[in-house]
């Protein structure tokens, strides 16, 4: 059996009076993509806060790489390689899409003050090299003629990918992306999909995906973890899902349908 | 003649100095995006403080009050003065810039300025209450006491090297990796912290930064003048280096020096020959502080970014083949990436 | 100990102040969601006018403080309607419209300055003796503030619990795209909450010229930072919060003058203010959403 690269369990965690999540526990294997689903208000999102380290739990413990992480602040968290984007996209309008690139990337020598102001040398030495690593990336992702253009001018389903590249750049181990396809063309929700494959079998990133859209969540994931009412219902394939009546009443056959595919 | 050319004198040394403190809150609010509402407190702080260190101790029995009296060398007394205002700018972060709103700190920046004005002016054992200090120590003393004019040009080409040194290294700060991450701040501090930068530590560099270079800005004001008191550093001095940016264009250190040329020297050595009006000696005063705070809401108006924008990045690249450049697979070409997709 | 209770009674008089200060503040920031950093000349602005009609144009004084009240609101409006809102409604980011503000300050403090001067002001109000009541001791300017608060405060409560206009502030207030989509028309609360701030300011800067007696045009503008201490304590955009928080600042500034020189009275409330952000940023009463 493979290491779970990330392990939650019992997370609880109250927003005044509403129990976002409650008593929620799963883990994810190393180098997978698993899908986390449930409907509108499940907790999905908050849970990402809580693995990313945006919202300290109320209880429990969140574990990375067999590491207590649940007290670490959101950057340190990032800089073990924990990584995610967010449901909507925050790109840095007023910096080109390659800048959005660079800034992300840790250990670059121009990073403190000193090395900012007394070893330029070696900054725009590596500014370069990172310039054509990104300029790779970006033309994977189809950008790479965007790469001078401000990304607050992009289109929606632009910034969707600005958001994926960036995330790449900053060579992640594992990347949690909430529900990275909402409102992208379908032409686009294919193309997503296929660069996460990719990134998952030639770069080994694990991946968390947040997904109403069970099409795409059949096509990439591996194991699919369901959550209703802040807990954890059930894991597993989608297809031993497909037949677990708990899940099919909270979500697959509930008021969620009409989202199902769409 | 002469009396020309120390006046051409004192508007270069005001170009400066002014353009230091546009330098010191652009990379406050134009790097970094944090509201510094009291910028001139910076530039008092740095000012007071160094003369308080250069000046030997009070004598008391020609009643002017003042802290320590140190009577170091100046160049050290400087740096005592521009630490202190970096200090401040230290003490303003801690308190106001953790994840707190934009707001709070520019709350906290212009209570900071009330404060230290009441207490600064209202106790006269800080820094000689309202009367404010005088005779403080320059450099080049010898020659500013015995030649005045030729002192005037002396600091002219002493306050150019300081602003030049400023001017560079803002300019290599920006275009730092560090910059980059001071801009992304600006942008959207959570994004950048959950790409694993401390941006509180980013943040409060960026406000050190400023206070340290506004505070330069304070020690050479007082060094040319040789005084200051609570009078020459009222809230619309803020208002003067806030409207100097705006217009200049932020985030762009060239525009920095647009706009103290046109704001600071242009605008206010344009006013300052206005023949008062004996019955309201206040009415021109006034009317420049109405000037500059309408400039400063209509320059956001008509032109935010300024007379001279931010600058685009641009990098040296080795140029790829676009895989893309056809379109993309399975979509029609060109169509792939324009229609804005409707956010959730 | 007779000092200490003095103070508390004096407390009681800078509280009322507050209050309609901190209340005006606050109900304008829940709704617009931005702070008003020209807020401080509205008190001005309602003092100046209140001093024009009765001593200029001979109204009697409680007339003269309705006036200068209405009028004030009635300036925020407008300049709310004629500033801000265009500045809004182009979707500048909160950075640009705190500078706005800001320098909106500037502006209209030396206005004021241009038409008033820089002379010291009084009302034309006969200075009482002080009345004793218990421990403490007012003048009877004193115990109109606190009556004039008292009524203010019933009054903003009737009206955010009981009039469709303070329950769709409050909606707007919790939730702007909820309030919007259930048919509120945001554009007119808006509106009548600048008025309501401006009211409430002016009427603010008339009890402050009161109890201070003798005023300058710029007497309030200091005391911003205070009000926000106040509005920050009780949680940003909260209504009670504020007057929580208005009560807090000026109990506290007050019975600080029992142990310290009074010249720190600000000192204090700033002491509370950085407490409370390095401590409880949410405020003592948090908002959904907010901070
Ligand atoms: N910051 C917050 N303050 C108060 N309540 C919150 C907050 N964030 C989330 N909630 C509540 O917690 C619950 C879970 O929300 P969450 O956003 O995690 O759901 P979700 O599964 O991501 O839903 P969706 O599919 O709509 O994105 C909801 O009831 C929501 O209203
Ligand atoms: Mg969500």
């Amino acid at each position: 059996m493979a290491n779970s690269i990330l392990e939650v369990k019992g997370i609880k965690l109250a927003f005044g009076g509403v129990q976002a999540i409650d008593d929620c526990s799963f883990h994810i294997e190393e180098g997978t993509i698993t899908a986390l689903i449930g409907p509108n208000g499940a907790g999905k999102s908050t849970m990402v806060n809580v693995i990313s380290g945006t919202y300290r739990p109320d209880e429990g413990h969140v574990i990375f790489d067999g590491k207590d992480v649940t007290r670490m602040p959101n950057y340190a968290r990032a800089q073990h390689g924990l990584l995610r984007t967010f449901q909507i996209s925050r790109e840095f309008a007023n910096m080109t899409v390659l800048e959005n690139l660079l800034v992300v990337r840790q250990g670059q020598v121009g990073e403190s003050l000193f090395g900012a102001l007394f070893r330029a040398k070696s900054w725009q030495a590596q500014t370069k090299e990172l310039v054509a690593e990104a300029n790779e990336i970006l033309n994977t992702f189809g950008l790479y003629r965007l790469r001078n253009e401000y990304a607050g001018n992009l289109s929606g389903g632009q910034k969707r990918l600005v958001e994926l590249s960036r995330a790449v750049m900053a060579k992640p181990r594992l990347l949690l992306l909430d529900e990275p396809m909402a409102g992208v063309t379908p032409a686009l929700i294919e193309r997503l999909g296929q660069h996460i494959l990719e990134l998952n079998r030639e770069l080994g990133i694990s991946f968390v995906l947040v997904e109403h859209n069970l099409e795409v969540v059949e096509k990439i994931c591996s194991r699919v973890v369901v959550m209703a009412l802040g807990k954890q219902l059930a894991d597993g394939t989608l297809a031993e899902l497909r037949s677990n009546q708990e899940v099919i009443d909270a979500y697959l056959g509930g008021g969620a349908r009409e989202r199902v595919g769409s | 003649m002469s009396l020309i050319l120390g006046y051409v004198a004192t508007l270069l040394v005001t170009f400066f100095t002014y353009n230091i403190f546009v330098i010191g809150l652009n990379i406050q609010f134009g790097y970094a995006g944090i509201l510094n509402f009291t910028v001139i407190t910076f530039m008092a702080f740095g000012a007071y403080f160094y003369a308080v260190f250069v000046m030997p101790h009070a004598n008391n029995a020609s009643q002017v009050f003042y802290i320590l009296g140190l009577h170091w060398p100046w160049p050290l007394a400087m740096l005592a003065g521009v630490v202190a205002s970096g200090a401040l700018g230290y003490l303003v972060g801690l308190i106001a810039l953790k994840r707190l709103r934009s707001d709070y700190l520019a709350i906290v920046t212009l209570a900071t300025g009330t404060l230290v004005y009441g207490l600064f002016g209202n106790n006269n054992k800080l820094f000689d209450g309202w009367s404010g200090l005088f005779n403080v120590n320059q450099p080049f003393q010898s020659v500013a006491t015995n030649h005045p004019n030729e002192f005037s040009w002396i600091f002219v080409v002493f306050s150019g090297v300081v602003m030049l040194v400023v001017w560079l290294f803002a300019n290599r700060l920006y275009a730092s990796p560090l910059g980059r991450s001071m801009r992304a701040i600006r942008e959207d501090q959570d994004v950048v912290d959950s790409f694993g930068r401390n941006s509180f530590k980013v943040r409060m560099l960026a406000m050190v930064i400023g206070s340290v270079i506004v505070g330069i800005g304070g020690v050479l004001t007082i060094q040319y003048i040789g005084a200051l008191s609570p009078a020459g550093w009222t809230t619309g001095e803020t208002f003067v280096v806030w409207a100097a940016l705006l217009v200049g264009g932020r985030a762009n250190n060239l525009g920095a020096i647009v706009g103290s040329l046109l704001v600071a020297v242009v605008f206010n050595e344009a006013t300052r020959y206005i023949p008062q009006v004996p019955s309201h000696p206040n009415l021109i005063p006034n009317l420049r502080n109405v000037i500059i705070g309408g400039l400063v809401i209509l320059s956001i108006w008509f032109r935010p970014q300024g007379v001279l924008p931010e600058k685009k990045a641009s990098f040296l690249e080795v140029p790829l083949v676009d895989k893309y450049a056809q379109g993309f697979p399975g979509d029609e070409p060109e169509n792939a990436l324009s229609p804005a997709a409707s956010e959730a | 100990m007779t000092i200490f209770l003095l103070n508390i009674g004096f407390g009681l008089v800078t509280a009322s102040v507050l209050s309609l200060l901190s209340v005006g503040l606050s109900l304008q920031f829940g709704v617009t969601n931005f702070v008003n950093f020209a807020y401080g000349s509205y008190l001005g602005v309602g003092m100046m006018l209140a001093y024009t009609f009765s001593q200029t144009l001979h109204f009697p004084f409680w007339a003269a403080a309705a006036l200068g009240t209405i009028f004030t609101g009635v300036v925020s409006m407008v300049i709310a309607e004629g500033v801000l809102e265009p500045f809004v409604r182009r979707r500048k980011s909160l950075f640009y419209m705190l500078i706005v503000t800001f320098g909106l300050s500037l502006v209209l403090d030396n206005l004021l300055q241009i038409f008033y001067g820089v002379d010291f002001f009084q009302y034309p109000v006969a200075q009482s003796s002080p009345v004793t009541i218990g421990p403490f001791s007012f003048t009877t300017a004193q115990l109109e503030i606190i009556a004039i608060a008292v009524v203010a405060m019933i009054g903003v409560h009737l009206l955010l619990s009981r009039t469709r206009l303070g329950k769709a502030m409050r909606a707007m207030s919790d939730n702007m795209d909820l309030a919007r989509s259930s048919g509120i028309d945001t554009k007119n609360v808006t509106r009548w909450t600048w008025f309501l701030s401006g009211c409430l300011a002016g009427l603010g800067g008339i009890v402050l010229a009161l109890n201070i007696v003798s005023f300058q045009t710029n007497s309030g503008e200091t005391l911003l930072f205070v009000i926000f201490a106040a509005v920050i304590l009780g949680g940003i955009g909260q209504t009670y919060g504020a007057m929580l928080g208005a009560l807090v600042i000026g109990m506290v500034t007050e019975i600080s003058t029992s142990f310290i020189s009074s010249a720190y009275k600000q000192d204090i409330a700033f002491i509370v203010l950085v407490l409370m952000l390095l401590l409880r940023p949410q405020g003592l009463i948090p908002a959904k959403g907010k901070a």
